[in-house]
C-alpha cells in the first residue's frame, strides 16, 4: 500500500548567520523567521510559540536535540496544525550560547506521527534534521514524506503510567524511549484525557511544564527540575485554554501607555468573558485574574504604596475585572477632594485613564457588570469597606466608568425603597427589589426595624450611605438615610428634598423628622438659658456628669443643642447619641458592657437556659399573637433594647441545640442586670411565673406599641 | 501633564520617607551587558554595609524572572544568553524595581528635597535585545524598528549602556546618533528627558583605576559619542549624565581584582563570568537610576 504523500512545512528561528553549513555563529537575532517554506505562520501556531509551549529553557547539546511534539486545534481562520520543533544550541560571536529551534509543521490534528515518521526515516538516513542557517528554503516548497507510521505498540509498563498524573513524566531513558515511543505514548494518554497530543522529548526544562501530557527530561537532574517546577504550577488545566501571553500584553500595553489602544482594549475585554466561562467556578476565576495582577505588581504596589501611572492604571484594570477591588483600589489611591496634590494627581490618572475606556469599552456584558459594581459600592460604603467620599468622587466625575450608572442607581434605589415601605408595611405589592444581592439583602433586612420604629430609632451605621448621597446631591436619598442615622434631619436638607413640607413626613413609612419638630411636625423650642446651663453642667461635672446629662438630653426627644445632620460636602460630627445600636430615645439604655457576675450564677443559668429560653420565646409568641401586624424583628429588637443589650443572639433562643455558651452568657447577664435594675431576685434566669417575666412582657409589649403606631405626620409625600 | 509628573518626579510619600519613579529604557550594543546589569542590580548581592542602598525589591514577575536569572546564570559562573528580540515590542519584559536608599546617607545630596529621609525609587525598565541598536544603523523605515523606537518614546529615562572593552567606536556612535534623532521625533510633554550614559564592564584594571572619571572614560572610548551627547544636551532636548559600573564587581578591597574569568577578547568586547560568586558585588548601578529618577546625583552612589 502507497502511502499519501505529506506536505510537511517548516521554518526556522531567524539569525544573522556568519560561516559555513558546519561551522557557523550568530551574529544577532532577527527578529523573524528564517527558512521558511511557509509565507506565514498559521495564526494558532504562531499563539502557541508565543506562549513558551515550545519554549525549551535549557536545551540539550547539538548532538542530542531536544523536541517538542504538540497538536493545536483550529483557531479562527487557522485549521487543526500538527508541529514538531528540533531544538539545538549556536553560539554567537561573543561565544554566548542561543537556543534555535528548526520547526516542522503538517496540517491536520492527526498528522503528528506522520512528521514523526519523516523525521525517523531522516535520522536513519544521516541524522535528524536541525537548524541549519545556511539549509536555504523556498516559499510553498515543503518538505514530501511517504514514510509509513511505524507499528509502535505500548507495553503494559507503559499503559500501567498513562493513568496516573498529567503531565506524565517519564524515566530519563532517551535509548528505552525514543521520541517515536515518547510520541505514541502522548498519542495513548490523549486518548485518555481527551485533551490534544503534547510532548516534551529530551528536555532540560520547559517554559511552561504543566502544558505537557507527556514529558521525558534529559538527565535524573532535569527530572527533579522539572518535578520542583510542575509542583508549583496549578494543577487546574483550565488555564490553558486562556491566550494568556496576549492577555499580559493587553493588560500591560494599557498600562504602561497613556494613550489606550483599542486592541489592548478588546483582548482584555473578550478575556473578562473567556476567564469566567473558562474555569469552573467563580472563585477559580477570581484566583487566576488576582495572580495574573499580581504577576504584573498589583499587591507591590498595595503593600508597597507604590505610586507610578502605570500602577493607577494596572489596578483601575484590576477593578474592572475584579469589581470586589474596587473599593481597594478607592482606598489606595487616597481621594480626599480637599486635598490637592498627590492623591489628587493619581485619582486624576485614573480617571484620565477610565475617560479613554469609556469610548472604548462598549461590550453590552459590561453594562451589567458596571451596574453590579456601583450597587456593591454603596453596599461597601454601608460596611465602610469605602469613603462616602472616595465613591462620591468616582460616581460624580463624568469620566468614570462607573460613574455613568449612577444616576440608574439612584433611580433604583428610590424604586427598592418604596417596595421596601410597603413590604414592611405588609401592603401588598408585586414589585420585586432592584438593588438585590448578598450585600443588599442583608442591608434590606437589617434596616426593617429602624425604618418602622422611625423617627426614635435610628443607628449611625447608615451614616456614610447618607454623606454618599449627600454629597452625590440627592436631597431624598440623603434625607432618608440621615433620618435612619440621626432620627432627624438638617431643615435645609428638609426643605430641599420635601419644599412644601414642615416639621415631618412619611416617605413609604419612614417618617422624615426636620431637626426642631417632633415626630407630628410640631415644633420644638429649648430655652437657650437651659443648654447653656446644661453645657456649664457638663464642664463642671466632667466625664461622669457627661453620661448623666447624655441621659437628661436623650430622655427629650429634641433637643436644639443637637449638631445637626448638614446638607453640604462636609462631614458630620454629632454630638449625642453615639450609641451603636439603636436605642429609642425616650427609653434610654445605655448598652451593657462589663457586668460583674459571679460565676456560680453563670453556671447556673447556663443549666437553666431552657427556662430562659422558653420565657423569652413565650414573651416573643404573645406580642406577635397580640399585634398582628408587627415585624417579629421588631420585638425582637424591642426586647433587646429592654435587656439593654443590642447584641444579644436571638439564635440562642430559637434554636435548642445552640451551643455557643458565650452567646448564652451574654443573654444570662442581660437578665441579671434586668433583675438588679428592677430590684428583683437575681438569677439571671426568666421563669414563666416570675416577676421578671411579666416586668419584661409588660415593657416589651409596650415599647412594640409605641414603634408600630400609625403615624400621626402629614400625609405621605410620594416624590414619585 | 500628568503622565510626565509622574513617570519621573519627586513626589512626597505619606510614609515618612521621599519617593522618586521613572520608566526607563536601557538599549545599547549586543553583548554590551544590559541584561546582567538588570540581574545584577534585581539580585543585589553581598551589599557592603556602608552602601547607600538598602534593599532591592522586585515588583512584579518580569523582576523576580530577572533576580532568579542571576541567581541561576550569573551566580553559577556562567554566561548570560543573548536575549531574544522579538517582532512584537510588547513581548518584552518590563522588570519593575523598588529601590530603597538608607536615608542617613542621603543628606549629602542637598538637591533632592527631602533627602533626608529614607528614599524609594521605582522603576519600570525594559532592555531591549542589541539587535535594536544595531538596527538603527541598518535598517529604517522597518516597521519592527519603528514600534520599538515607539516604545521608547514612553520613558522618561534612557540608560544608554556601552562596553568599555568594546573597540567598536565608530559603530556605537553611528547607533547613537541616529537613536537621538529618534528620540528628538517625539518630546515627553515639554519636560525634557534624561539619557544616563553608563560604561560597562569598569571591573577591568584600565577602566576601574578611572571609574570616578566617567566622561573622561567615555572620550577615552569614543570622542564622536561624547560630542554627539554632549551637542544634544546643549540643543536643549535633554540632559546627559555619565557613569561607570561594573555587574561583576571586585575581588577584595585591598588590593581589588576583577571578580572575572576571561571567555573570549576581540575587537568585538570582552566576554566573561563571574570567577567568585561568594564574593560576587556589583558596583555603580543604581547611581544611574537615582539620576534618571530625580535630577540629581548621588555622591554616595557615584562612590560606590
Amino acid at each position: 500500500m502507497t502511502a499519501i504523500p505529506l506536505h510537511i512545512h517548516e521554518f526556522s528561528t531567524g539569525i544573522n548567520p556568519e560561516g559555513n553549513h558546519e561551522n557557523w555563529i550568530s551574529r544577532g537575532f532577527t527578529g523573524q523567521y528564517m527558512n521558511s517554506t511557509i509565507s506565514e505562520v498559521p495564526y494558532n501556531v504562531e499563539r502557541s510559540i508565543a506562549n513558551d509551549e515550545f519554549a525549551v529553557a535549557e536545551s540539550a547539546v547539538k548532538e542530542k536535540p531536544s523536541m517538542v511534539g504538540r497538536v493545536v486545534l483550529a483557531s479562527g481562520s487557522s485549521g487543526d496544525w500538527s508541529i514538531v520543533a528540533v531544538i539545538t544550541r549556536g553560539k554567537d560571536e561573543y561565544v554566548r550560547s542561543l537556543t534555535v529551534a528548526r520547526y516542522f509543521l503538517a496540517e491536520g490534528a492527526d498528522s503528528l506521527s506522520k512528521i514523526i515518521a519523516w523525521l525517523s526515516f531522516k535520522e536513519s538516513q544521516g541524522g535528524l534534521p536541525i537548524f541549519n542557517p545556511f539549509e536555504l528554503k523556498v516559499i510553498d516548497k515543503p518538505n514530501i514524506s511517504v514514510a509509513p507510521i511505524a507499528k509502535t505498540r505500548a507495553t503494559p509498563e507503559m499503559i500501567a503510567w498513562l493513568a496516573g498524573s498529567t503531565p506524565l513524566i517519564l524515566p530519563s531513558n532517551q535509548q528505552k524511549y525514543p521520541f517515536p515511543v515518547v510520541d505514541m505514548i502522548a498519542h495513548e494518554k490523549a486518548e485518555l484525557t481527551g485533551q490534544p497530543v503534547s510532548w516534551a522529548f529530551n528536555v532540560e526544562a520547559l517554559e511552561k511544564p504543566e502544558r505537557f501530557q507527556i514529558i521525558l527530561p534529559a538527565s535524573d537532574r532535569a527530572l527533579d527540575l522539572i518535578q520542583k517546577a510542575l509542583a508549583t504550577k496549578p494543577k487546574d488545566q483550565a488555564a490553558n485554554a486562556i491566550d494568556e501571553k496576549a492577555l499580559k500584553q493587553a493588560i500591560k500595553g494599557l498600562a504602561d501607555n497613556p494613550t489606550a489602544k483599542p486592541e489592548h482594549c478588546q483582548t482584555f475585554v473578550e478575556n473578562i468573558f473567556v476567564v469566567f466561562s473558562t474555569f469552573p467556578t467563580a472563585d477559580k476565576a477570581r484566583d487566576y485574574w488576582q495572580k495574573l495582577f499580581d504577576g504584573q505588581g498589583a499587591s507591590g504596589a498595595l503593600k508597597q504604596g507604590i505610586y507610578t501611572s502605570q500602577m493607577v492604571r494596572l489596578l483601575t484594570l484590576r477593578a474592572i475585572a475584579l469589581p470586589d477591588t474596587l473599593p481597594e483600589l478607592l482606598n489606595w489611591l487616597q481621594i480626599d477632594p480637599n486635598k490637592k496634590g498627590k492623591s489628587g494627581d493619581y485619582g486624576e490618572i485614573s480617571l484620565e485613564f477610565q475617560e479613554q475606556l469609556l469610548d472604548i469599552l462598549k461590550e453590552p456584558r459590561l453594562k451589567t457588570i458596571f451596574i453590579e459594581t456601583t450597587r456593591n459600592l454603596v453596599a461597601k460604603v454601608l460596611t465602610k469597606s469605602a469613603t462616602p467620599e472616595s465613591v462620591a468622587w468616582l460616581f460624580s466625575s463624568k469620566r468614570s466608568l462607573w460613574g455613568k450608572y449612577q444616576t440608574q442607581l439612584r433611580t433604583d434605589l428610590r424604586h427598592d425603597l418604596e417596595v421596601f415601605g410597603k413590604q414592611v408595611r405588609r401592603v401588598p405589592t408585586k414589585e420585586k427589589f432592584i438593588v438585590a444581592g448578598e450585600g443588599w439583602n442583608k442591608i434590606w433586612e437589617q434596616m426593617q426595624p429602624y425604618w418602622l420604629g422611625s423617627p426614635r430609632y435610628f443607628d449611625e451605621k447608615y451614616l456614610p450611605v447618607a454623606e454618599l448621597f449627600d454629597q452625590l446631591g440627592d436631597s431624598l436619598l440623603a434625607s432618608c438615610f440621615y433620618q435612619l442615622s440621626y432620627g432627624y434631619i438638617s431643615s435645609k436638607l428638609f426643605n430641599q428634598a420635601f419644599p412644601n413640607r414642615q416639621g415631618a413626613v412619611s416617605f413609604n413609612g419612614l417618617t422624615i423628622r426636620e431637626q426642631g419638630y417632633n415626630e407630628r411636625g410640631e415644633r420644638f423650642i429649648v430655652p437657650i438659658p437651659f443648654v447653656a446651663a446644661i453645657a456649664a453642667i457638663t464642664l463642671l461635672l466632667g466625664l461622669g456628669g457627661g453620661v448623666l446629662i447624655e441621659r437628661l438630653l436623650l430622655a427629650k426627644p429634641v433637643v436644639s443643642k443637637e449638631q445637626p445632620p448638614q446638607s453640604s460636602n462636609t462631614s458630620i460630627t454629632p454630638t449625642t447619641n453615639k450609641l451603636s445600636s439603636p436605642v429609642s430615645k425616650s427609653d434610654p439604655k445605655p448598652p451593657s458592657t462589663s457586668i460583674s457576675i459571679s460565676p456560680k450564677i453563670l453556671e447556673s443559668g447556663l443549666a437553666k437556659f431552657d427556662t430562659t429560653r422558653n420565657s423569652i420565646s413565650l414573651i416573643v409568641r404573645n406580642i406577635e399573637d397580640k399585634q398582628k401586624t408587627v415585624p417579629k424583628l421588631l420585638i425582637e429588637d424591642t426586647l433587646k433594647t429592654e435587656l439593654g443589650n443590642m447584641n444579644l443572639d436571638f439564635s440562642a433562643i430559637e434554636d435548642e441545640s445552640f451551643s455557643d455558651k458565650q452567646k448564652k452568657e451574654a443573654w444570662i447577664k442581660a437578665v441579671y442586670k434586668y433583675q438588679q435594675e428592677a430590684g428583683f431576685g437575681k438569677d439571671g434566669v426568666i421563669d414563666e411565673n416570675g416577676k421578671s417575666y411579666k416586668k419584661l412582657e409588660k415593657a416589651v409589649t409596650k415599647g412594640v406599641e409605641a414603634r408600630s403606631q400609625p403615624s400621626t405626620s402629614p400625609p405621605e409625600n410620594n416624590p414619585f | 501633564m500628568f503622565e510626565w509628573l509622574n513617570n519621573s518626579s519627586q513626589s512626597p510619600q505619606t510614609n515618612n520617607g521621599t519617593n522618586a519613579s521613572a520608566t526607563i529604557r536601557v538599549v545599547g550594543d549586543r553583548a554590551s551587558g544590559k541584561t546582567a546589569y538588570m540581574a545584577a542590580l534585581a539580585r543585589w548581592p553581598n551589599a557592603s554595609v556602608n552602601s547607600p542602598v538598602q534593599t532591592i525589591i522586585p515588583i512584579n514577575e518580569d523582576g523576580e524572572t530577572l533576580a532568579a536569572m542571576a541567581q541561576n546564570i550569573l551566580e553559577q559562573g556562567l554566561e548570560m544568553p543573548p536575549s531574544v528580540i522579538s517582532d512584537n515590542v510588547m513581548d518584552l519584559k518590563d522588570y519593575q524595581l523598588r529601590i530603597v536608599l538608607k536615608g542617613a546617607f542621603s543628606w549629602r545630596s542637598p538637591s533632592f528635597k527631602g533627602s533626608a529621609k529614607q528614599v524609594t525609587l521605582d522603576i519600570n525598565c525594559k532592555d531591549y535585545a542589541g539587535e535594536f541598536f544595531s538596527d538603527l544603523l541598518n535598517k529604517s523605515g522597518d516597521s519592527v524598528l519603528n514600534d520599538y523606537l515607539d516604545d521608547c518614546m514612553q520613558a522618561s529615562g534612557i540608560m544608554l549602556l556601552i562596553d568599555g572593552t568594546s573597540r567598536k567606536y565608530q559603530d556605537i556612535a553611528s547607533s547613537i546618533d541616529k537613536f537621538l534623532v529618534a528620540l528628538d521625533r517625539n518630546d515627553l510633554g515639554g519636560s525634557k528627558r534624561r539619557v544616563a550614559l553608563v560604561v560597562t564592564k569598569c571591573e577591568q584594571p584600565d577602566l576601574w583605576i578611572n571609574r570616578q572619571r566617567p566622561q573622561d572614560i567615555t572620550r577615552a572610548i569614543s570622542p564622536q559619542v561624547l560630542k554627539r551627547l554632549q551637542a544634544w544636551q546643549q540643543s536643549g532636548a535633554g540632559s546627559v549624565e555619565y557613569f561607570s559600573a561594573s555587574a561583576f564587581g571586585m575581588l577584595g578591597t585591598n588590593t581589588p581584582a576583577p571578580n572575572f574569568t576571561k571567555i573570549r577578547a576581540s575587537r568585538d568586547g570582552l566576554a566573561a563570568v563571574i570567577k567568585d560568586p561568594r564574593r560576587w558585588r556589583p558596583f555603580g548601578l543604581v547611581a544611574p537610576i537615582y539620576w534618571l529618577c530625580t535630577g540629581a546625583r548621588h555622591k554616595d552612589l557615584d562612590g560606590e
